[in-house]
């Protein structure tokens, strides 16, 4: 995942009952292929990453016929977001269920299910999830900087 | 012979002057050779000079138009050499690859300088090199270089042009060298065998020849021609034959083109014994052509064999063993020939339980079936999973592949190879396969496999339909048409439903193959039969003609259809056009059954002549696309040929009677065919025209066979559109071809006196009028006639005075034609409107320009048909009434018997639609809810029925003891007759039983509602007679006993009955072969057969009884059908519940109103799946279908209707048609039908009505749990369809639920049922333990895919539901297929759910079918370690999930049990990786310690101590074994080496515990 992504998903994958904002980066790309896709029923290409007025980026609901179960509905994101989520999730030792999916290619959410022990709680479980994803890729990036700056650093003493 | 030669002799030069001696010896041998195995090519020369400078090849068409009769004999055989099965003398023929390769690939220049080149000089070194030479002819220095091979004339032309010269290659032992020899060999072992058998053959053929022409009478033109030919061949043959032996024994005297023949005169000129013997052999010849025996050619034959030398003979002799032995061995190898038999049956049998669907799997069938399906099940046992897995296509094709090799005779039978002679040496009979007998067989006309074989192959005969000579190619066509005649007869005497099941060994022919490699795309037959109908010999035309016909299967089509007609409930004929039903997708859970589609599309079969702007389509359309189409549909292809105007113009010139005759069966055939093919009949330019005007052009009263079918033609076409029938009315052709019903009626004195072969003619041809009649009649037109026709009929209505008729044996004529006036009465009757609705509103014309009929003509007809209800009066059956149940009795003329049951049935059921007429459509609507008043018939019938005995009413309490007592009614004896007679009185009776019950339903119901009448006069009441009584009390009630034995018998007869439908869909595409009706080629004839027609016809009547007899049952009948039903099925799935050990009660029940929810939901969706139609049609064929299914579900032994699911789909008052399609429709229904509830995800698109998916699944569920439940309450004769289907599907329908979402689960009931269902199957998978779950290739190929994505779902959104779970480990079972198990659990691993798996105790069925046997697939091992490595079983471990058990189990198996060699690169590579991970974690080391320590745990066998010794000591052997996989690696060494430590204290701690 490169740098701008871990920066800026991060912030609203956590913003679960507030109402959806927008990926700021992304407002700036406009509408360019709505013109191409006019034939075919398919939805615009920008449908994928704006997450529509009024539509929370993440919305929670528990599930009713089991204790400590719940779902995540994430507008607007994809198996690369589901999968890493997913495999966080699963190094919690109180998760004791999580997968996502995709419902549908055409429509852009995934679905996380969580089920957890009840020293956790699904919405704690996604929380720590996300923090702690972001801890590692935070960590990640520092890392590469780090690192590049040393190549670069070591590059150029070299001239 | 002179018409061939002029057509050559212009271009002939060096030919003419050969024929200006033509008489003479020389030259008639010179003409002969020409003709003896030189067929040529029609316009084409013989001559170098003008031979055309292409290449040539196989004659292939390409181009539009048809392309002139072209001959094999003009391509080289090369390119038509047929892979694999060919291969008998690859390596005699291995010089020639490289020439067929320069051939196909050289442009004509190149090669013709390839001919040139004069190989001889090569040869002829050699042969000088060659040191023992024992022909004179070598020592005289001839070198002939010819070059002779099977089918190769025109490179032997070709080459003797360059060297004119011949080669003897008698001696093998040096001319081996080179392949040249080996050809060598190769020819002059052909020649050798061929002498004598040329000639005979030739005369034979002649001969032959002539008896067709003769025997048609009107052919004698070309029978003088061909006669011709046949003085001078023969002869020829002979003379060349005995100039070979004479003169030094050259062998290769036939096959040779003239210029050889040429050449090789010069040389016998120096032969002067020869010429001196020449003239007696001549003689001797002449005479012998006058009186050709079997001994003459014995004696002709020692004779040869005397002046042959012992030495060449041997030589020959071990020559032609080598060579058959290379064959055999050839043979075996490729396995495509019988003597592999005994290997080829075995693997048949192995895959025989996958070729008929369900048997293998099927638990009841498997008990009680035959010795067949025992020896299958055994079979299997045998793990032989990789010739499992071949699919029951490929050994389909298998076995077509194999009549590849099939030779023919001349009668169409298999001539076998004789290989098994060969061991015998001794005699000169053996080594060759020939002997004197079989010798007429030889000839030169083969051109594929061994040229030495006797008789032909399908291949060889359909090139010899191309021949230039007439008489060969009607002797072809003569072959093929006997050869399909017999296939067809034999496919259809062999029993219904034996499909696939053909063992070779037994020495019987596989005509099933046959059938379908002849009218497969390979042979080109169409094509073939198409140009042989362009003849311009009439012999050939009519031999063509035949064999259309049977390829078409004319004959036992009609048969078929003319038995259906007969029936009066069979309103709709089938198309016959082959069709195949679409592939299963996952929408609907790959559930087979999916809709019909034509073989060939419809709009392929008329290619648009009439499309001139667009030049393209010209270039475009082969007739290549024509070979595609007719390789599809053979006739099909045959109407895209334009057989269609060929046959007009054939009519048009008047051909001779057979003729006409065939040709009007092959319309027949073709109107029959589909839609598409009936329509171009129709519209063809005057053919319908010329049909009707030859059937008028001479006025006599005389009947030919040609006018009885030309009215059949008519019917079927009138049948098949409404619009054609009003046609047929306009334009005057309908009164045309029936004039016959309005003559003057005669009286049957007359009739019965013009003789019985008049009698059956003109009964045939009436028989066919009436039913054209009924035809109109049915489409509303023509009935105003009646009053004109009906004088005329009046005399086959009355009841005949029978001894008349037996004394002069047309009995059966006659009851022909009354059962079919009668048949049309029924369908007059029909047309009446109803009796109160035009009491009440006087007649009211409908909208329509149809006709109705009028009651007043009724009165009559009921008079005379109430006649034919005193059964007491018809001899034959007056017989039975008194038939002791003790004494037994037989049927002696069965045939009589039934067709007088026909006119008892057709006189049923006219009545019933009187009566059906009579009753006032709406009964709300009647004041008081009665009748005013009842038509004087009706209890009329109904009295007469009472009297005559029809029923015993021994259910009446007091009147037992009437007269009727003790004898047995007319019912009872019906019945019985279907149980113990033959198929076609077993339908009748059925037929008769259907009436009968109809008519006293119909009687019963018009009493009642006219009853109050009775009630108002009880005093006259208690004065009626006892038959009067029972009217009153209703028919059907007093019979009571009677009804329930009839109805109890004929469900068990239907109980079983739908076993013969299954075999009829085993393959994709048109059944077994694109054939025409008889069931495609299927055996029996599948679905055109008696039995599928027997069943039918029972399954009407059940469903007949249960409709309209419950209420004879039942005092009170339940005002709502549907929710009992559903209350006995839970009723009997708690009984089951509660029975079974193993399964606990439900803790809730069913509400009302979910009885009545699932009875909506699954009859919605049963019927929008199952009987729909693809075209948007009038729905108002679907109250008709609630009901029967309904039905169906009502009464369980009974849901295995399949049969009679045709029902008419558009009953509506307008039918269009009288002939159904397959295509665009379902029906019938698969077996599995009932599983579509649960199995499907999304289904139906284009309905209207949005399908709640989770109630149709939920639905489903309790419905399939409520049959499983219940058929195990079923009597063990009936082999429920239910447990006959393989317990994969089933499994799999679950799964598919599960796909569609998790809502099934979430409800409580539906996920007990499912729960419950899983147990059922799990049980059942423990009783049938050797059974293997071939999800892949018994569901669908890509069944991997579609577990991913079960567990992908599994995975997202199941929060590890236990059932869920167990559903998808269920995939993981030992017994499921490798492919299957991998992909589970790579995906189950991916998605890191392994630890979701519920325990091993907790999944369906035993653990042990888990863990048993050891996993040996190297790629499953693969993936376990992967998985552990890669830490997804982490968690598995710590939940004891049944991964983990599972990879523990085996990879310990693996690693520390079955220690060999053969293993030990993996097993090193497996422990390495497992080492190397362990230390980095310690949850890993603590799996590696248990999968050490582990051993499959006999639970509480022994005490914990005893374990642990025992552990400590194969620990110790396991620890060794880890070392050495590590090989050497000192870091692996010390992983293993603290692992032991660790162990050590561990299994220290757990003794001292």
């Amino acid at each position: 995942m490169g740098e701008t992504s871990s920066s800026t998903r991060n912030l609203p994958l956590r913003s679960i009952t507030r109402e959806g904002q927008r990926d700021k980066t992304l407002q700036g790309i406009s509408v360019k292929c709505s013109s191409n896709c006019k034939d075919m029923n398919a939805p615009d290409r920008y449908e994928r990453f704006v997450v529509p007025e009024g539509v929370a980026k993440v919305s929670y609901e528990r599930d009713t016929k089991i204790i400590n179960a719940a779902s995540f509905t994430i507008e607007r994101e994809d198996h690369t977001i589901g999968n890493i989520v997913r495999m966080q999730l699963h190094r919690d030792e109180n998760v004791l269920f999580a997968g996502y999916k995709l419902p549908h290619p055409l429509k852009y959410k995934i679905i996380i299910r969580i089920h957890t022990t009840s020293q956790s709680s699904p919405m704690q479980a996604y929380n720590q999830a996300i923090n702690d994803l972001d801890k590692e890729l935070d960590h990640l990036k520092n890392a590469f900087e780090a690192d590049l700056l040393r190549h670069t650093g070591s590059q150029s003493r070299q001239y | 012979m002179t018409k061939k030669e002029s057509e050559l002799g212009e271009n002939l030069p060096t030919k003419r002057t050969a024929r200006k001696i033509f008489g003479t010896q020389q030259i008639s041998e010179d003409d002969a050779s020409s003709l003896v195995g030189g067929i040529v090519e029609k316009g084409f020369s013989d001559n170098p000079q003008f031979r055309p400078t292409g290449p040539s090849y196989a004659p292939r068409p390409t181009v539009l138009p048809f392309p002139v009769a072209r001959h094999r004999s003009h391509g080289p055989h090369w390119s038509a050499k047929v892979g694999g099965s060919n291969g008998i003398d690859e390596e005699d023929q291995e010089d020639f690859t490289g020439m067929n390769m320069a051939a196909t690939f050289a442009n004509p220049v190149q090669r013709k300088e390839k001919i040139n080149l004069d190989f001889s000089w090569l040869r002829e070194t050699m042969n000088k090199n060659g040191g023992s030479v024992p022909y004179e002819k070598k020592r005289q220095g001839h070198i002939i270089g010819s070059k002779e091979w099977k089918g190769g004339k025109e490179a032997n032309k070709k080459i003797s042009d360059g060297s004119g010269r011949r080669i003897l290659t008698q001696d093998d032992a040096l001319l081996n060298r080179t392949d040249f020899d080996a050809k060598e060999k190769d020819v002059t072992m052909e020649d050798e065998v061929s002498i004598i058998p040329e000639e005979v053959k030739e005369k034979k053929q002649d001969i032959l020849a002539m008896a067709i022409d003769d025997g048609q009478g009107n052919f004698k033109c070309s029978t003088a021609e061909n006669f011709v030919q046949t003085k001078e061949r023969p002869r020829g043959g002979i003379i060349q034959a005995r100039e070979g032996f004479k003169g030094n024994m050259e062998p290769q005297l036939q096959n040779r083109s003239i210029k050889d023949i040429e050449v090789d005169m010069e040389m016998l000129v120096d032969e002067q014994a020869a010429t001196s013997l020449e003239s007696q052999i001549d003689l001797e010849n002449r005479a012998r052509l006058e009186k050709m025996s079997a001994d003459e050619i014995a004696e002709a034959q020692s004779e040869i064999m005397t002046k042959m030398s012992p030495k060449l003979i041997n030589a020959l002799r071990k020559r032609g063993q080598d060579r058959l032995k290379k064959q055999k061995i050839s043979v075996s190898d490729i396995g495509t020939n019988g003597s592999s038999g005994t290997e080829q049956k075995r693997k048949n049998l192995i895959n025989e339980p996958a070729m008929s669907g369900a048997s293998s799997s099927s638990h009841e069938v498997l008990k009680s079936s035959s010795e067949d399906s025992l020896i299958d099940k055994d079979d299997k046992v045998v793990p032989n999973l990789s010739s499992k897995g071949s699919s029951l296509w490929d050994s389909w094709s298998k076995r077509v592949e194999r009549v590849r090799d099939l030779r023919f005779n001349l009668d169409g039978d298999v001539v076998k190879p004789d290989f098994t002679q060969v061991s015998d040496a001794g005699n000169m009979r053996a080594h060759s396969g020939y002997s004197a007998d079989n010798v007429s067989e030889r000839d030169f006309l083969r051109t594929e496999g061994d040229p030495g074989a006797a008789g032909y192959t399908i291949k060889e005969a359909v090139a010899l339909t191309r021949s230039v000579v007439p008489g060969q190619r009607a002797l072809a066509l003569h072959l093929i048409a006997s050869l399909l005649d017999k296939a067809n007869c034999s496919i259809y005497q062999r029993q219904v439903g034996c499909n696939m099941k053909f063992a070779e060994a037994d020495g019987s022919i596989d005509w099933e193959a046959i059938w379908a490699f002849a009218l497969g795309p390979e042979p080109e037959l169409a094509l073939s039969l198409r140009i042989s109908l362009d003849d311009n010999h009439n012999s050939v035309v009519l031999a063509c003609a035949k064999a259309i016909q049977s390829v078409l299967s004319c004959d036992i089509n009609e048969n078929f259809f003319n038995i259906s007609e007969k029936i009066p409930t069979y309103s709709q004929d089938l198309f016959t056009a082959p069709v195949f039903r679409s592939k299963p997708d996952i929408f609907a859970g790959f559930l087979r059954g999916g809709f019909w589609k034509y073989n060939t599309k419809p709009s392929n079969i008329l290619h648009l002549d009439d499309d001139p702007i667009d030049d393209k389509s010209e270039d475009e359309h082969t007739i290549k696309d024509d070979i595609v189409v007719a390789g599809q549909d053979i006739a099909a292809g045959l109407v895209r040929m334009g057989i269609l105007p060929r046959i007009c113009y054939l009519l048009e010139t008047s051909p001779s009677a057979p003729l006409e005759e065939c040709l009007i069966s092959i319309l027949i055939a073709i109107a029959r065919h589909s839609p598409t093919c009936a329509a171009a009949i129709i519209n063809c330019d005057r053919l319908v025209q010329t049909v009707a005007d030859r059937f008028a052009a001479n006025e006599q009263i005389e009947i030919y066979p040609c006018k009885i079918k030309s009215v059949k033609l008519l019917k079927v076409l009138a049948r098949v559109e409404k619009k054609n029938c009003i046609m047929l009315i306009k334009n005057g052709i309908f009164h045309k071809v029936t004039w016959h019903l309005y003559r003057y009626p005669f009286s049957l004195d007359q009739w019965v006196k013009s003789g019985r072969d008049v009698c059956k003619l003109s009964s045939a041809l009436l028989v066919e009028q009436l039913r054209f009649w009924k035809v109109c009649v049915q489409f509303g037109y023509g009935i105003s006639q009646f009053p004109d026709l009906f004088p005329s009929l009046s005399i086959w209505l009355n009841v005949p005075t029978f001894p008349k008729l037996i004394e002069n044996n047309v009995i059966i004529e006659f009851a022909a034609i009354t059962k079919e006036a009668y048949l049309l009465l029924d369908a007059l009757a029909s047309r009446l409107p109803n009796f109160y609705l035009q009491m009440h509103q006087g007649m009211e014309v409908t909208a329509e320009d149809t006709e109705v009929w009028s009651w007043s003509q009724v009165g009559p007809i009921i008079d005379l048909a109430i006649e034919w209800t005193k059964v007491n009066s018809i001899p034959y059956i007056s017989r039975f009434l008194d038939w002791d149940e003790d004494g037994g009795y037989c049927i002696l003329q069965d045939s009589e018997v039934n067709c007088l049951l026909w006119i008892i049935s057709s006189v049923m059921h006219m009545l019933s639609s009187v009566l059906k007429a009579a009753t006032p459509e709406d009964a709300t609507s009647l004041y008081n809810g009665h009748v005013p008043w009842l038509p004087e018939f009706v209890p009329k019938i109904g009295l007469e029925i009472i009297r005559n005995g029809f029923m015993s009413f021994s259910g009446l309490v007091g009147t037992s003891d009437d007269n009727n007592a003790g004898s047995g009614s007319f019912l009872e004896y019906l019945s019985h007759l279907r149980l113990k007679s033959g198929r076609e009185t077993s339908i009748s009776s059925t037929c008769c039983l259907h009436g009968l019950v109809q008519v006293v339903a119909s009687v019963d119901k018009l009493i009642h509602l006219a009853k109050h009448e009775f009630h108002n006069a009880p005093a006259e009441y208690q004065k009626i007679s006892r038959d009067e009584k029972i009217l009153a009390d209703g028919i059907l009630h007093s019979s009571v006993v009677e009804l329930g034995v009839l109805l109890s018998s004929f469900m068990k007869l239907i109980a079983n009955g739908w076993q013969c439908i299954r075999s009829i869909e085993m393959f994709g595409r048109g059944g077994p072969s694109p054939g025409v009706g008889v069931g495609w080629g299927s055996p029996g004839g599948g679905y055109w057969s008696t039995t599928t027609l027997l069943a039918q016809q029972d399954a009407r009547l059940v469903m007949y009884l249960l409709e309209n007899t419950q209420n004879a049952f039942t005092k009170d009948p339940s005002t709502d059908e549907e929710v009992p039903v559903l209350k006995y099925l839970d009723f009997g799935i708690r009984q089951f519940l509660s029975r079974r050990e193993g399964f606990k009660p439900f803790g809730w029940k069913y509400e009302e109103e979910e009885y009545l929810l699932f009875a909506n939901v699954l009859a919605t969706h049963f019927r929008n799946r199952w009987l729909s139609v693809k075209k948007k049609l009038k729905t108002t064929g679907n109250h008709n279908h609630v009901n029967y299914k309904r039905h169906k579900k009502g009464s369980l032994p009974l849901e295995t209707i399949h049969e009679d699911t045709d029902r008419p789909l558009m009953v509506g008052q307008g039918p269009t048609s009288l002939i159904m399609e397959w295509a665009h429709q379902r029906l019938h229904l698969p077996i599995h039908w009932f599983l579509s509830a649960v199995s499907t995800i999304q289904y139906e698109k284009n309905t209207d009505i949005p399908v709640d998916f989770l109630e149709v699944a939920r639905g489903g569920l309790f419905f399939l749990l409520g049959i499983e439940a219940m058929s195990t309450f079923v009597a063990a004769e009936f082999q429920s369809p239910v447990g006959s289907i393989p317990i994969v599907w089933k499994l799999h329908a679950l799964s598919v639920t599960l796909l569609g979402g998790m809502g099934v689960l979430e409800e409580e009931k539906s996920r007990d049922v499912f729960e419950t269902l899983q147990d059922v199957y799990g049980q059942v998978l423990e009783k049938f333990n050797m059974e293997s779950l071939c999800f892949q290739s018994e569901i669908h190929e890509s069944y991997s895919t579609f577990v991913e994505t079960l567990v992908e779902q599994f995975a997202a959104v199941s929060y590890g539901d236990m059932v869920f779970a167990r559903q998808v480990a269920i995939y993981l079972h030992r017994r499921v297929e490798a492919p299957v198990r991998l992909a589970t659990w790579n995906a189950l691993s991916n998605a890191r759910v392994l630890e979701l798996l519920p325990p091993l105790e907790k999944c369906i069925a035993k653990g042990d079918g888990y863990l048993e046997p050891v996993e040996d697939d190297e790629r499953i091992l693969e993936a376990y370690v992967k998985s552990w490595v890669s830490g997804a079983l982490d968690r598995a471990a710590t939940r004891r999930s049944a991964t983990f058990t599972l990879v523990l189990h085996h990879l310990s198996s693996f690693l520390f049990e079955n220690v060999c060699d053969s293993t030990r690169t993996l097993r090193n590579k497996l422990a390495r990786s497992l080492l190397r991970d362990c230390p980095r974690k310690e949850q890993r080391q603590n799996m590696l310690m248990e999968l050490i320590q582990y051993k499959k745990s006999v639970p509480h066998a022994e005490p914990i101590s005893n374990v642990a010794s025992s552990l400590q000591i194969c620990v110790g052997k396991r620890f060794q074994l880890l070392k050495e996989a590590c090989e050497g690696n000192s870091l692996l060494i010390t992983a293993v080496e603290e692992l032991e430590s660790s162990t050590h204290l561990h299994i220290e701690g757990m003794r001292l515990s």
